[in-house]
């Protein structure tokens, strides 16, 4: 069915979104803005690299979902954007993996 | 034929103007030089990449001659000096790598068949395409002028510190280069990923795509996922270099092996950038000349995409003997036997289709039995390397140059060949001789492994890499390789000629020599311009062949019958 | 399959080309292909879809190109997570949370560009676009002004003034960290906002010449929807970086403490 989805110009309605629901993702992101701010002061110790990254990636989801259309739009350009953060994922993980198991043999250089 | 296309393709003709009874194809659209530099035509572009990766091709061969030539003695006395042999194997690779086997066969059959394959008029984005060429020819003639200007001796790697910190070489400007060129390769990508999804024609669903385009596809995820990363790697190479910050050199705080990792990390899903488009002409060949469908279409598909996915998770096998981490050598060892499942289903699924098929030994047909043959060796001795305690005795010997030259090579070259005597007859509308064919398929093959296979020896018995002088109980083996290499080039060059003539003195081809399925058969040779003359529509399962429908003999050792005979019996 | 195929409305598809499809590249005449639909697709939808998957995956590329240098900043922070606080403290946390915020605003303008273009509202977009090129100019003045001041303090790893701070040099050799990691801190601060600042000067470029075909196409009554939302799709990835370098590079714990020196 795929083949003729874009084929077809009935279903062709791009999504319009309004302007209410624009200041809402965008006051959201204000306050995440604040927010990790705020974090970064008071939160010590290793979590907050955590909290920082947990809201970084709230804020880059919002953007995704709503203001980049991937909520309204085809299925395909959610699958583009997951693979692009999939493999990065792969990427930073799997070399991270070998810094952090180095050292773990007692043997020099390994 | 099985696929139906609303009206045959010598009904309408292209242009009211065209005064003579042919009617006009792509390549009599239009004969003045503007009309070939700004096509938008993805024919065109095609023939324009054709042209760019044999330029490139005679550039990295003569390159190779040259190390061939240096290394029939143990001595240095070609080159006279280390340097200047570090130099041209640099050229090889680097040229070989980035300006031939990348672009060789998804700029050249990818760019030709994807659209006509898929039923559509064009590529989504044509002025994208024509970009990707020109990037890709400013990237090669700047590589060509800074090997004019000195040259770089880092091998293809540009492994750091040694190119950041010691070479005294134009590493910059290579790296400039390279940056560049992979740009064209990220927008000839994104280009063959949106055309697959956005430009099918009605009833051509996934299920129904020919094989090839699927290894267009998976290859074009690769370009556009790993390209960028090489890209970062040889941009902050080139930081480092110019302004002296320790990025990857110990001394000032950086770590190498970071650079490994960021570099294998696109170059090792690279090797199936060269080699999923060859396993994707191959798909095409072994069922047409087999006369069977193809053996498992859907593992075919899936194999192809697995390749493209698990070639990401393997890349530290390059690292074994680095600095790496004992358990990521270990995790990396374990994934990499993992891409052998799907290589495996490959070839067993080509053998497979062959077995009780009406099989016709053609040129097309030879090269594809050699690509399997080959790239088994390949594959398996990848294996080897891939082993933890092997690859120690193996890395950085002539070992991995054989292997990898298998794969590359005897995989990736003979496919590409394979793939050029069989659409040949739809790019120019001619045959190529079939007797030449078959004999630059068998001298290529014999050349090929007379070439490379005493390289495993040599590697297996120590010979490292990279070393232009060696102890004197090489020399035999290493003699047999250049002599091999004389053959095998003369076997290179046999195509460039015989295809050269046909163009005049062969016979026409007519639509469908080779009585082949799939849409790309069913317009005329050459298309016209726009490739059907009306959007066809898709109602049946690809690879629709059967053995008993062979009316040929199935063994015609001399090419006694014509292109003539072959174009009406279909 | 076969009843797949079967439903499908095979008039409709055939009928945009079949007798026409020999123009070649010349249509217009009669019965027309949409002039807004370039001649490789078949109609508008198809136009849409294959342009807005293209900058997906131009972005994809973008990832993964970024991805390169978050992977190398990944491996450094995690192997000298000292010199990489030491070094983040020299940074301005509320210089660097206002052009978070001016980029987020941007965005949203960017986003009510598109709804504007999609509404057809050409001279709506045109203010928008003027607003994000504004605020995209502030964002880099801002910028600027920092470089600058790290330029004074001797941070800039590729200049000739480039100093790590006594303090810091000692609190490194005290808890054996390498000093180089202190300067490749900046130097990747450097390569990333840097990369980043050029992909926003790429940006504004950008939309000064959709702005411009914006009021051509207004006066012409031709589409100009699909190329404000894909401009826009590649200004809200710049966004989305910065919303990563944001965290990364600033607020690299703990703020206030770093071993008491100051």
């Amino acid at each position: 069915m795929n083949t003729h989805a874009t084929h077809n110009s009935s279903d062709h309605h791009p999504h319009v979104m309004s302007v209410q629901m624009n200041l809402v993702i965008f006051a959201a992101l204000m306050v995440l803005l604040v927010l990790t701010v705020v974090a970064a002061y008071t939160i010590t110790g290793g979590w907050g690299i955590l909290v920082a990254m947990v809201i970084a990636t709230v804020k880059a989801a919002l953007i995704l979902a709503y203001f980049m259309h991937v909520r309204f739009g085809s299925k395909l350009q959610l699958l583009f954007a997951i693979s692009a953060f999939f493999w990065l994922a792969l990427m930073l993980g799997i070399t991270l993996l070998d810094y952090i198991s180095r050292g773990w043999l007692s043997i020099d250089g390994k | 034929m099985s696929t139906h296309v609303h009206s045959s393709s010598t009904a309408h003709s292209v242009a009211p103007n065209s005064s003579s009874d042919e009617p006009l194809n792509y390549l009599t659209n239009g004969h003045t030089v503007k009309s070939w530099l700004l096509t938008l035509d993805h024919k065109r572009i095609a023939l324009l990449y054709l042209a760019g990766v044999v330029f490139f091709f005679l550039v990295g061969g003569v390159m190779a001659s040259v190390i061939r030539m240096e290394l029939m003695t143990p001595g240095g006395d070609v080159l006279y000096s280390p340097d200047a042999y570090n130099r041209v194997f640099t050229v090889h690779g680097v040229v070989m790598i980035f300006f031939f086997l990348v672009p060789s066969v998804p700029g050249v059959l990818g760019n030709f068949l994807l659209p006509l394959m898929i039923g559509a008029r064009d590529l989504a984005f044509p002025k994208l395409n024509l970009l990707s060429w020109y990037i890709y020819i400013f990237g090669g003639v700047s590589a060509l002028l800074i090997v004019l200007l000195g040259g770089i001796d880092t091998g293809w790697t540009f492994y750091a510190p040694f190119s950041t910190t010691f070479s005294n070489s134009l590493v910059v400007p290579a790296a400039i280069a390279v940056f560049i060129t992979g740009f064209s390769s990220i927008l000839t990508g994104l280009n063959f990923v949106v055309t697959t999804h956005t430009m099918r024609a009605p009833g051509m669903t996934w299920g129904r795509l020919p094989l090839f385009v699927w290894a267009i596809y998976a290859t074009s995820l690769i370009m556009v996922l790993g390209t960028p990363v090489l890209a970062v790697a040889i941009a902050l190479i080139g930081v480092e270099r110019a302004f002296g910050v320790g990025i990857f050199d110990p001394a000032l705080g950086g770590d190498p092996i970071l650079f490994q990792h960021l570099f294998w990390f696109y170059s090792h899903p690279a090797v199936y950038i060269m080699l999923l488009p060859g396993m994707g002409v191959i798909n095409e060949i072994i069922p047409c000349f087999a006369r069977r469908p193809i053996f498992g279409y859907k593992a075919m598909a899936g194999a192809m995409l697995g390749i493209a996915v698990l070639g990401f998770v393997v890349w530290g096998h390059h690292m074994f003997v680095s600095g790496q981490s004992m358990y990521a050598g270990l995790v990396f060892s374990f994934l990499t036997f993992f891409v052998a499942v799907p290589s495996g289903i490959k070839v067993f699924n080509w053998t497979s289709t062959m077995y009780k098929g009406s099989v016709n030994f053609d040129t097309p047909m030879l090269y594809a039995i050699a690509f399997i043959g080959l790239f088994t060796i390949g594959g398996v001795t990848g294996l080897m390397l891939a082993s933890l305690g092997v690859d120690v005795h193996l890395h950085d010997t002539y070992f991995v140059v054989a292997h990898f030259h298998y794969v590359m090579v005897g995989g990736t070259v003979t496919a590409f060949l394979g793939g050029m005597h069989f659409w040949w007859p739809k790019m120019t509308g001619r045959m190529y001789p079939e007797i030449w064919g078959k004999l630059s398929a068998i001298v290529v093959f014999i050349g090929f492994n007379l070439t490379f296979f005493p390289q495993f020896l040599l590697g297996y018995l120590g010979m490292p890499r990279r070393y232009y002088e060696y102890p004197g109980e090489f020399q035999v083996l290493n003699v047999l390789s250049s002599a091999g290499a004389s053959i095998l080039a003369f076997g290179f060059l046999m195509p460039i000629v015989y295809f050269a003539l046909s163009l005049k003195f062969s016979p026409k081809a007519g639509p469908n020599p080779w009585r082949a399925t799939g849409l790309e058969w069913e317009t005329s040779s050459p298309p016209p311009t726009e490739n059907f003359a009306s959007t066809p529509v898709i109602t049946t399962e690809p690879y629709n062949y059967s053995p008993e429908d062979s009316e040929r003999a199935p063994w015609d050792p001399f090419g006694s019958t014509t292109p003539e005979e072959v174009a009406h019996v279909g | 399959m076969s009843a797949e195929s079967a439903t499908l409305p095979v008039g409709t598809i055939v009928h945009g080309h079949g007798a026409e499809s020999s123009h070649g590249s010349h249509h217009g005449s009669g019965h027309g292909h949409d002039p807004n639909v370039a001649h490789q697709f078949d109609d508008a939808a198809q136009q849409h879809e294959s342009v807005l998957l293209g900058m997906w995956s131009f972005l994809a590329t973008e990832v993964l190109f970024f991805g390169g240098l978050f992977c190398a900043y990944l491996v450094y922070r995690t192997t000298s997570p000292l010199a990489f606080t030491l070094a983040s403290q020299h940074l301005n946390v509320i210089l660097g949370a206002v052009n978070t915020g001016v980029l987020l605003v941007s965005s949203l303008f960017i986003a009510l560009a598109v709804r504007e273009s999609q509404l057809g509202n050409g001279k709506r977009v045109n203010l928008y676009l003027l607003g994000t090129i504004l605020l995209g100019a502030v964002f880099l003045l801002i910028k600027g002004y920092e470089w600058t001041t790290d330029y004074h303090e001797g941070l800039i790893p590729f200049a000739k003034n480039f100093q790590i701070p006594e303090h810091n040099l000692d609190e490194m050799a005290h808890n054996a960290t390498p000093a180089g990691r202190f300067k490749l801190f900046w130097v990747l601060y450097f390569f990333m906002t840097g990369l980043h600042g050029i992909h926003v000067i790429i940006g504004l470029v950008m939309f000064g010449i959709v702005m411009y075909v914006v009021k051509k196409r207004t006066q012409t009554g031709k589409s100009y929807s699909n190329l404000v939302e894909v401009t826009g799709l590649y200004w809200h990835f710049v966004d989305i970086v910065w919303v990563f370098l944001y965290p990364l590079m600033y607020l690299i714990h703990p703020i206030t403490g770093g071993g008491g020196h100051h």
